[in-house]
């Protein structure tokens, strides 16, 4: 046979994907009927298609393949030494790891040799400059200069010292140096630089990347591969431009960038900079992706955030640490005009020194008297030329006095202000929220909390347009405010209208910030904190739609940020968890979705994957583990609900990963929460497997532990939620397990706590979908227990409830299907009640829907949703007696329904009796035929 | 885009990019070049310290060879296209090289880690990758097009669109295909 054409392929493939994920196979089957050979290509593509990693998705050069690793040369020696491995690679050349045997005892050094092709006379001479600086530089601090020489090919080599160590950051980290270790390292470190600087060098290249720390913590500065002479004037002889290629942008001064002439000022800001890295555990600028002209722009346009401020979202107590002294001594290295830094690195140290000596340190922000004398500097050329006249030289003096002062007042207002909102935000909302956010019991403090800040917040917004640095601060602080009011992540007030205001507000400053700004990693971090917290408030209001977009938003700032500093544990967690909730809205059991089953899965797993991976890293950090479990019970909840039993194991590892953190850390509510919320959705496999007992234990053992959380906690709503959750869960079990009499009070106490909500919050849909599903399970109870009167009025209600729902929000399935349900319900009790005509038009209302909500055979839920509601009708009808004939037409249609589940092993245990049952009533009767329904 | 005339040729498969044969061999040192530089400082320096992302690499290089009179007659497109050839090139050579050496000893292929299996179980061999491509692009040329330009050049789906001047979804469905077509290439070799 003729393979199948590409055209073909393709265009069956393309269709394919355009189906929804559960009917593809079927679609496949039946439009290559004709060629099964076209058939198996296409799920061969489609099979590809959906393996779970992102194949290809990261481009080639970013997968770290060491591009332009040569091999060694083939004798393995260059002049005495033999090399043993390549150990770094710079701007020129490649560094090895060598030893040169001699005699007695082995040396190991290391050992620099120019690259094949990059031999140019360029760069050889510098090759030859650098020989000769570390020559004149003698000092502990810095990897010594043991030798050099030329190979046999004529390329230059430089033996030197062979530092066993890892770099500085690296270091840091790795013995988890406290902020005053990493201070001192960083001060000897300043000894080299000023060794250096003493010599008349510039190294011009320093970062963390270039100081190697000993295994005895001895840090040694290396590569003074681009590092030049300073002339008589203080200047390096040469300016910037030629070296673009070997500088480091993320480290580069901004007069650097530009080709501006360089001094060891420019030292003293790349310390700057690897200071701030080595406090802050990233560096002050988002570069990644950018081009160089973007990161020019960015270092000389934008003021990096304080230290402390992007570290406040992760470690409250480090952001504490750092705020003051720490942040400005960072800020005053690092300032963007060379003459306003430090006067030179022992200035530098020296602050350093005091502050860890705890005197007072010599930099200041940028102070209103500063600015004034350096306006009166501006303006000397106004002042002498109005000099010509006595009366015009005070009249100009005056004036420019007058100007100063008002730039100074300008200034001290904008002072003012910061310090207001800095106070508010740090105090308030910073430290005291979130030091209060996980104990049991605070909600109603952090809102009297919340309150206050709103109050002066809302003043201060009003005041401040214009000003990144202040929109940004402000925004963050509605991101916190936004969150006690609403945020269902947290303990919270369940103020959602409150919430959706702050967080709006929140993301309309970020969005007012100019684009010069906005790569600032604050904003930034803000931004993805903004859209999330909005998206959130707009999936409880039903809009899912929007909250979509808003989740997309801020995983992109999220993977921006993520791209930007990899080894960020906080952000990739974050994006995980922004990829859960895109998965959750997208499709998910349980709550409003927009039904994209597909795109469910897609994000859900790229959900896990990026917590497997970060947990991989960090395999003790509790916050990873919560972030996975949940992850886990999204993705889980997901298969489970497609009839994947997969969804179990991935349910039970959420179980295990929780109960560890739980064990660890008592006090930590929002991982009992996430624990309950695990067994609450283990229990669903159980029930279905009509495991009655199990799934009933796991029940009461969960309202009891939520009981005692709620006692401690009454205001907070999601404790109440998940309280009524539980109740229906325990209704519903009991009466799966043949005791619908104690079912009934579970669910009236439910129901009165649903209610309760809903009038707290009429716009949440979530609230509204709570209490119909409650009126409908508790007509169901009252059903089986014989209270046909009281189940119709549940009944009833239920379907005001849906039906209003459903005008609401026509775009979900959801609706429909309670919709069919309930009505099922309501004939059957109407039937029940002997009134026949009424009960036969709540059939006719619950058929077409239940069959509409089906169309999908492989959506088990829905099919067993239609299965139930003709079986319904069946029992219906033979209650009426004599109508064997058409009873058993309904009969036979659920069997059809339920056995086709079958048949595909998608028919869930507990359906099982309801299968016999029918089977029995269809046995009774007089079989007409052996088909389905036609 | 003006009509080719006889004196040019077609530089590349790439549609839109007909150039001169003495421009395009001006061109290709000068941008195999600056690439395979750029790519080995950004690249390969220091794992931990991310100076610039690779999807920036291309963008350097046109603002660097800009210069270039050569260059400085291509839009960014036309660029783009060649870019990508170049990178691919780049890539797969430097995998081949490394492939030599290290088979003498283990006769394990080398693979771009990290990345790659921090998503996936597998990690990627760019050679056969390169050969699956070479293969993909016997049944569409333009889909191995898209492949080049999205995870050689790194490129997103507008800028691949702007460079094949098709709509960025038919670059889409041209990558969903395709990606799909090479996994299981790869899969089954």
């Amino acid at each position: 046979m003729t393979p199948p054409s590409w055209e073909e392929v393709s265009a069956l493939f393309h269709a394919a994907l355009d189906e929804p994920e559960a009917t593809r196979a079927d679609f496949v089957r039946a439009r290559s009927a004709h060629d099964p050979s076209l058939a198996a290509r296409v799920f061969e593509l489609l099979a590809a298609h959906d393996a779970p990693d992102d194949f290809l998705e990261t481009p080639a050069a970013a997968l770290h393949g060491d591009i332009a690793a040569e091999p060694l040369p083939s004798s393995g020696r260059i002049g005495p030494y033999r090399l043993l491995r390549e150990i770094g690679r710079g701007g020129m050349g490649a560094v090895y790891l060598a030893a040169r045997d001699d005699g007695a005892y082995q040396q190991l050094v290391a050992l620099k040799l120019v690259k094949r092709g990059m031999d140019t006379d360029r760069i050889l001479a510098r090759f030859r400059q650098e020989r000769q600086l570390l020559a004149a530089l003698d000092h502990p601090n810095i990897a010594r200069l043991l030798d050099g020489g030329t190979t046999d090919d004529g390329r230059p080599y430089v033996v030197m010292e062979y530092v066993d160590g890892s770099a500085m950051r690296e270091y840091c980290e790795t013995h988890t140096l406290s902020v005053e270790q990493r201070l001192t390292l960083f001060r000897t470190l300043c000894l080299a630089v000023q060794h250096a600087h003493q010599n008349l060098i510039v190294h011009r290249d320093i970062k963390a990347a270039n100081v190697l720390v000993t295994t005895a913590g001895v840090p040694k500065l290396l590569d003074f591969g681009i590092a030049r002479l300073l002339d008589a004037s203080g200047d390096a002889g040469e300016t910037a431009t030629d070296t673009l290629h070997a500088m480091t942008p993320e480290y580069a001064s901004p007069e650097q960038l530009i080709g501006a002439p360089l001094s060891t000022g420019t030292d003293v800001y790349s310390l700057g900079v690897l200071l701030y890295e080595l406090l802050a555990g990233q560096r002050p600028f988002a570069t990644a992706g950018s081009s160089l002209a973007e990161i020019t722009r960015l270092v000389r346009e934008t003021d990096p955030p304080p230290p402390s401020t992007v570290v406040a979202s992760r470690d409250a107590g480090l952001a504490r640490r750092l705020r003051g002294d720490l942040d400005t001594i960072v800020l005053m290295a690092m300032h963007k005009d060379a003459e306003r830094r430090y006067r030179s690195v022992e200035q530098l140290s020296e602050d350093v020194r005091r502050h860890l000596e705890r005197l007072p340190v010599s930099a200041q922000r940028d102070r209103v008297s500063y600015r004034i004398s350096k306006f009166v500097r501006r303006n000397t050329v106004v002042v002498a030329s109005a000099s010509l006249a006595m009366l015009a030289l005070v009249g100009g003096l005056a004036g420019a006095l007058w100007q100063a002062r008002i730039a100074g007042e300008e200034r001290a207002r904008s002072d003012r202000r910061f310090a207001e909102v800095r106070t508010l935000a740090t105090s308030f909302l910073f430290d005291v929220n979130d030091a209060i956010e996980e104990l049991p019991g605070a909600t109603p403090a952090r809102a009297l909390l919340v309150q206050r800040a709103l109050t002066s917040l809302d003043a201060l917004a009003t005041d401040a347009p214009g000003d990144p640095s202040l929109q940004r601060d402000l925004a963050q602080a509605y991101v916190r405010v936004g969150a006690v009011q609403g945020n269902s992540a947290n303990s919270n007030l369940g103020d959602t209208p409150g919430a959706l205001r702050s967080y709006r507000r929140a993301v309309a400053l970020l969005e007012a910030i100019p684009v010069a700004n906005a790569g600032d990693a604050g904003v930034q971090r803000a931004r993805w904190q903004a859209y999330e917290g909005l998206a959130n408030m707009l999936n409880i209001v039903g809009d899912l739609p929007a909250a979509l977009l808003n989740f997309e938003r801020a995983r992109d700032v999220l993977r921006t940020l993520v791209a930007a500093d990899p080894d960020d544990p906080e952000h990739a967690r974050m994006l995980g968890m922004v990829y859960r909730e895109i998965g959750e809205t997208r499709g998910a059991d349980g709550q409003a979705s927009i039904g994209d089953v597909r795109g469910a899965f897609e994000n859900l797993r790229l959900a896990v994957i990026t917590h497997e991976a970060l947990l991989r890293r960090l395999p003790q950090d509790n916050k990873v583990r919560v972030s996975l479990a949940t992850s886990l019970m999204g993705l889980g909840s997901l298969s489970i609900s497609v009839g994947d039993t997969l969804g179990t194991s991935q349910l039970e590892r959420a179980v295990t990963l929780l109960e560890q953190v739980v064990r660890e850390q008592p006090q930590n509510a929002a991982a009992r929460l996430e624990l309950l919320s695990a067994y609450s959705r283990i229990r669903q496999p159980w029930a279905d497997a009509a495991r009655f007992a199990d799934a009933l234990a796991i029940d009461r053992k969960i309202i009891g532990v939520l009981d005692v959380m709620t006692a401690s906690d009454p205001e907070n709503t999601l404790l109440r939620r998940n309280r009524s959750v539980m109740l229906n869960w325990l209704g519903r079990d009991l009466r799966a397990a043949g005791q619908a009499k104690a079912a009934i009070p579970h669910h009236r106490e439910a129901l009165r706590m649903a209610q309760q909500r809903a009038a707290a919050d009429a716009r949440s849909l979530e609230n509204r979908q709570d209490v119909t599903v409650t009126f409908q399970f508790l007509g169901e109870a009252l059903a089986d227990a014989g209270a046909s009167r009281a189940a119709l009025e549940m009944f009833e209600r239920a379907r005001a409830e849906a039906e209003s729902l459903r005008k609401d929000e026509p775009s979900n399935p959801r609706h429909d299907a309670d919709l069919a349900l309930i009505n099922a319900g309501r004939g059957r009790v109407l039937a029940a009640l002997g009134v026949h005509v009424a009960a036969d038009s709540a059939f006719a209302v619950a058929v077409p829907l239940a069959e509409a909500t089906a169309t999908d055979t492989l959506n088990q839920k829905a099919q067993s949703n239609l299965a139930i509601v003709y079986a319904t009708i069946g029992d219906a009808l033979r209650l009426r007696g004599g109508a064997c004939g058409t009873a058993a037409r309904w009969h036979a249609r659920s069997v059809h329904v339920f056995e086709r589940m079958e048949r595909r092993g998608a028919l869930l245990p507990r359906y099982k009796s309801r299968l016999a049952t029918s089977e029995t009533a269809l046995a009774s009767c007089p079989r007409r035929n052996d088909d389905g329904p036609a | 885009m003006t009509a080719p005339d006889p004196e040019t040729i077609a530089a590349s498969p790439m549609p839109g990019v007909t150039l001169a044969r003495e421009t395009l061999d001006a061109l290709l040192p000068a941008v195999y070049g600056e690439l395979r530089a750029l790519a080995a400082r950004h690249l390969r320096a220091e794992r931990a310290d991310h100076t610039l992302q690779p999807t920036a690499l291309v963008h350097e290089a046109y603002l660097r060879l800009a210069s270039v009179p050569q260059v400085s007659a291509l839009d960014r497109g036309q660029f783009f296209g060649l870019a990508a050839q170049m990178m691919r090139r780049i890539l797969v050579n430097h995998a081949e090289s490394r492939n030599a050496v290290k088979r003498g000893g283990l006769a394990t292929r080398v693979t771009l880690d990290e990345s790659v299996s921090w998503a996936g179980e597998r990690a990627l061999d760019l050679v056969e990758l390169d050969d699956a491509l070479t293969r993909l692009a016997a049944i569409s040329v333009r889909q191995a097009q898209v492949v080049e330009l999205r995870f050689f050049a790194g490129l997103g789906i507008d800028e691949a669109a702007e460079v094949l001047g098709i709509s960025p979804a038919t670059v889409k469905r041209e990558w969903t295909l395709a990606r799909a077509w090479l996994r299981d290439a790869l899969a089954t070799d």
